[in-house]
């Protein structure tokens, strides 16, 4: 994946508040 | 729950949490409030078009289209350093090898602000799941698997069994652990 394009790597990497790593959660939903 | 009770180490390894799924804003306000997630960055996406489709973990026919049970852990350079796929609605791993992923990164602690929802909290949370169910459906599943493992033979078959009592284990644990934080 090539960052600079709207990916959505680089989408999940614009939703931090810093210069770190992220791990994103998925989950079903509903609870 | 696991990750969220873990956050501060996942912090101290500098990385964030976001939690996605196709709920909206306002069901997913609620499940925060209700959970005590604000450590968590709750997102919606719908129709699973900004993430859950791009990501390939996305199953389109149940529910009409909801997330697959996942992790995915993204470096700061854009590199996927860690991914796990459940293969079912009760398949979620135990955090070590996260762990052992997030803090090979060897990077700075982050301190990200609270996550506060741009939506009103619903008033009344009375459809959500309720924290104080949580326990007792994981140690029904922890007990449950613990029987089927002892009547299992197949080495395969019972240690997938003992896989799952170890995951409703250590969500037991976790949920304890959060509980005592909530008050």
């Amino acid at each position: 994946v090539r960052l600079g394009e709207r990916t959505p790597v680089r989408e999940l990497l614009d939703l931090r508040s810093s210069d770190g790593a992220i791990v994103a959660m998925l989950y079903r939903g509903d609870w | 729950v696991r990750l969220a009770s873990n956050h501060e180490r996942l912090h101290a390894a500098g990385v964030e949490l976001v939690a996605i799924s196709v709920d909206d804003e306002v069901r997913q306000a609620g499940m925060a409030r209700r959970w005590g997630l604000s450590p968590v960055r709750m997102v919606s996406d719908p129709d699973g078009a900004r993430f859950l489709r791009p990501l390939e973990l996305f199953d389109p026919v149940e529910r009409g289209g909801i997330a697959l049970p996942a992790m995915v852990g993204i470096g700061p350079d854009g590199t996927e350093f860690y991914r796990y796929r459940g293969r079912d609605f009760a398949d979620r791993t135990n955090d070590d090898d996260l762990f052992t992923a997030v803090e090979a990164l060897g990077l700075a602690p982050v301190d990200p602000p609270p996550h506060r929802p741009s939506v009103e909290v619903p008033a009344d949370l009375g459809g959500f799941f309720r924290p104080e169910d949580f326990a007792a459906y994981f140690r029904g599943n922890l007990f449950g698997a613990q029987a089927i493992a002892g009547r299992l033979t197949d080495p395969d078959a019972r240690a997938v069994a003992l896989q799952h009592r170890d995951m409703a284990k250590a969500t037991v644990d976790a949920w304890q652990e959060w509980r005592t934080r909530l008050g």
